[in-house]
């Protein structure tokens, strides 16, 4: 019997430990994260501006990897760097929001660079947006 | 004369739409955040992705966030924000456009800070609902500036907050935009 009541004790704080880790977890970032889908900033922009619903089906939330020319680079006004890649379409262009870890690699980066970078698909305003990015090289 | 008048009402039309090309504003990357300040928790969230257009012309703006761009300070609570009262896989953005009432009496060449009001519809999480509020427009050498703090319910936005939450999650939630605007090049 008191076996039983130790065991139940056991779990049930075990179980409690895993919510509160999760309650508290802060933000993952992708640094060991595997992209869901790899393109160039051209395809990206395309498959957005071809179909937009079908494509927040398919890559909403996904991390994508994409490479591309970097057309400007904004580090900082509001803490978070980012960068605006060439896609062939000048109204549509994929803004990468950089996670905060990438502060310092962007600095040494210029506009009309090529870079590669992953970041989750937040989807389409008037460019396509990729948030917590990770500069892949 | 039908000849005279095409040629003028077509030359009056590129007129215009080069004037209003030369008065429109952008950004990519305005600031959207908001609190929800409740009894038990203060929740927050920016959204640094905000994308706006501003015709200083006709005085219309236009706001629109993707859901999925608020960042959290934790995981947990972007999950919940995105799936249980956002919905953003449903509606995967939040779009306001309105207009700014005391657009015509602004000189947007002279540097200063003026407040604006501005009237319009906010859709979000598939209701959209007539929404007013107040700001600052800041003129200067660097451009454009806008600053707006104003406060919803999130009921008016169909979005339910389930009892057992209730003191975690305030029914009105603060909102705070800033938007830096670039000078949009006319098109010809």
């Amino acid at each position: 019997m008191k076996r039983i009541i130790l065991i139940i004790m056991g779990l049930s704080f075990a179980g409690l430990a895993v919510a509160v880790y999760l309650y508290f977890k802060p933000k993952s970032t992708l640094h060991h994260s595997r992209p869901d889908f790899t393109m160039t900033a051209a395809k990206l922009a395309e498959a957005f501006e071809q179909n937009e619903p079908e494509s927040n089906e398919k890559y909403l939330d996904k991390i994508i990897s994409v490479n591309g020319v970097i057309e400007t680079l904004d580090v900082g006004r509001s803490g978070t760097a980012s960068l605006l890649l060439q896609t062939g379409n000048p109204v549509m262009m994929i803004n990468c929001e950089l996670d905060k870890s990438e502060s310092i690699k962007a600095k040494s980066l210029t506009a009309g660079q090529s870079v590669k970078i992953k970041g989750r698909c937040a989807g389409l305003l008037t460019d396509v947006v990729l948030t917590g990015c990770i500069i892949e090289e | 004369m039908k000849n005279k008048i095409v040629i003028l009402s077509a030359l009056s039309f590129v007129l215009i739409n080069a004037v209003s090309a030369q008065n429109k504003y952008f950004t990519r990357d305005g600031k959207v955040s908001f609190v929800s300040d409740a009894p038990l928790e203060k929740i927050e969230a920016i959204n640094n992705k905000a994308s706006s257009v501003f015709d200083a012309s006709t005085g219309q703006l236009e706001f629109a966030v993707l859901i999925k761009a608020f960042e959290f300070e934790k995981d947990l609570m972007q999950q919940h924000f995105n799936e249980n009262y956002m919905e953003s896989d449903k509606y995967p953005k939040a779009v306001f456009k309105g207009t700014i009432s005391n657009v015509s009496t602004i000189d947007f060449s002279k540097p200063g800070n003026i407040p604006v009001t501005v009237a319009g519809q906010l859709t979000m999480h598939g209701v959209t609902k007539e929404l007013t509020a107040t700001g600052t427009f800041e003129i200067s050498e660097s451009g454009l500036a806008a600053n707006s703090s104003f406060k919803i319910n999130l009921d008016d936005y169909n979005i339910s907050v389930p009892k057992l939450v209730r003191d975690k999650i305030a029914r009105e939630v603060a909102i705070e935009i800033t938007a830096h605007y670039k000078k949009l090049e006319p098109k010809m």
